[in-house]
């Protein structure tokens, strides 16, 4: 399973975010987890198809895309789902 | 009655008075005085053995030694039948029918410390008489007045418009003291709609965008001066648009259609903050809205060229014209919120100096989120930021402080002027 976090260091609610994907990262140390810079990492965003509203937050099981969180979400709500993937 | 030596006295004190302001001087024009600021007489009873005369001949004293209050004098009326450096006090008989007959014409109960200023007296001292004695000298520096203590000593008529009727609208609260509902009613609209202001994030990415190509290095100083250099001068921004608009719409703050227009920009600006707020309520997602990508790659590469000049002094430089680039693009993102209040305060009549207090409060609640960000990046050279949820309810606070402004500022401009 992958994490991948699409974020800007001028974006608030992205620095919200990256806090709680790191202790998302601490929580799951089997899980790989990817952070891509909206403003440096074009191709990734475009990859991803990022759209009008930052972060984005997508969990990718067996290279399909599973489920995308899209702004500021609580750990809680980001842990049911990847453990939801975890336990099928 | 008041005796001969006691009129010539008080001539004398007044030829004097009027001679040094060079104004001409008459007998009967004694009590009245044309140019501003004009002579303020102070007319002090007192007796040695009252506490509340100690303390207000202190406070007078502090008065007559003040050089703004050069225009007033203190005449004191001591009521006591001996004087405390020992003798018998020449003035006794005289002072106390004085203080009989002024309290006769102030319909008050004749005691010391009483105060006698142009058409008002005092009884006793107290927090509330201390605040208002300088009120009353201001009144009446800056308008010609009748000093009723010169009619009484000239045995002239006392008509009923020499009486000051007028009250200060103050009240003592415990603990705080004298409270004027006007100040604080304008300091509260400058706390609510800086805050409110200042919680809208148009300019705040800029400052993170700077502070997060500075932290790698983790140089404090670096950082403190460029960080605090942005904020100071979207401070001094926000200060120059807001005062030079209270000094210009004071002189037409009084005309209907200017009040009109303003009132219908302050209705515009409430209508498109509820539009925005509802347009994001809509959204369930609370994150950053990705706009004018060109405008923003422009001011990054700005912000990356100024981070990576070596001179600090350079790099200041360009930190300086950043700030005036972003907040001039960015006033508009403001929705007029400075400029409703600034026009608050010229409805007030306060422009100048006397406006100076209240803007300098709106921007500190206006860069105090800025300064919380910064304070906290300087403290533990990590970026802590406020969720966006709150910006959403800004526009929703934002809107309906504006359309409320709007709608006092055409039909009830009585209000904003906070007259209770």
């Amino acid at each position: 399973m992958n994490v991948v976090i699409i974020s800007a260091v001028w974006c608030p609610s992205c620095l919200i975010m990256l806090g709680r994907y790191h202790e998302l990262q601490n929580k799951y140390p089997n899980i790989q987890f990817i952070e891509y810079d909206y403003d440096n990492d074009k191709q990734a965003v475009a990859e991803h198809k990022v759209w009008k509203t930052l972060p984005v937050f997508i969990i990718y099981k067996n290279n399909e895309e599973v489920a995308r969180f899209i702004g500021e979400k609580s750990i809680k709500e980001i842990s049911l789902k990847i453990e939801s993937f975890i336990d099928d | 009655m008041i005796s001969k030596w006691q009129k010539l006295l008080l001539a004398m004190t007044s030829v004097f008075l009027l001679s040094s302001s060079g104004g001409d001087f008459s007998v009967q024009e004694a009590n009245r005085v044309s140019e501003p600021p004009h002579q303020v007489n102070i007319h002090f009873f007192y007796s040695e053995y009252c506490t509340h005369c100690s303390e207000e001949k202190v406070f007078l004293d502090e008065i007559s030694q003040d050089e703004k209050y050069h225009n007033v004098s203190i005449i004191k009326y001591l009521t006591d039948s001996h004087l405390s450096e020992g003798g018998v006090n020449p003035d006794y008989t005289r002072n106390n029918e004085l203080i009989e007959e002024v309290a006769d014409v102030f319909d008050i109960t004749a005691g010391t410390p009483m105060t006698v200023i142009g058409g008002k007296a005092f009884l006793g001292f107290n927090a509330i008489i201390k605040y208002s004695i300088p009120k009353y000298i201001e009144k009446y520096s800056e308008n010609e007045h009748v000093d009723v203590m010169n009619k009484i000593i000239n045995e002239e008529t006392i008509a009923p418009g020499d009486i000051d009727t007028s009250v200060l609208d103050i009240i003592e609260l415990p603990l705080i003291g004298i409270v004027d509902p006007k100040t604080v009613s304008l300091g509260l609209v400058a706390v609510v709609l800086g805050l409110v202001d200042g919680f809208n994030p148009c300019a705040m990415w800029v400052l993170l965008f700077l502070i997060s190509l500075l932290l790698p290095n983790a140089d404090r100083k670096r950082i403190f001066i460029l960080g605090g250099a942005f904020i100071l001068t979207s401070a001094l921004f926000y200060f120059a648009l807001m005062m030079a608009w209270v000094n210009t719409a004071v002189f037409i703050a009084g005309n209907l259609a200017f009040r009109i227009i303003v009132g219908a920009f302050a209705l515009a600006a409430g209508g498109y903050n509820l539009y925005q707020f509802i347009k994001n309520i809509r959204q369930k997602d609370v994150g950053c809205e990705v706009t004018d990508e060109k405008q923003r790659v422009k001011l990054m590469d700005r912000v990356r060229k100024i981070v990576n000049q070596n001179k600090l002094i350079l790099a200041l430089l360009g930190v300086i014209a950043l700030a005036l680039i972003v907040n001039f693009i960015e006033v508009a993102c403001s929705a007029g919120l400075p400029l409703a209040f600034a026009n608050i305060l010229a409805i007030n009549g306060l422009a100048g100096w006397s406006s100076l207090g209240y803007v300098l409060l709106y921007i500190l609640f206006f860069i105090i989120d800025d300064l919380v960000v910064f304070t906290i990046v300087m403290l533990t050279l990590k970026i802590k930021v406020v969720s966006n949820k709150i910006a959403r309810y800004n526009h929703l606070i934002g809107g309906i402080i504006m359309i409320a402004i709007g709608i006092l500022m055409i039909f009830f401009p009585s209000i904003l002027q906070f007259n209770f």
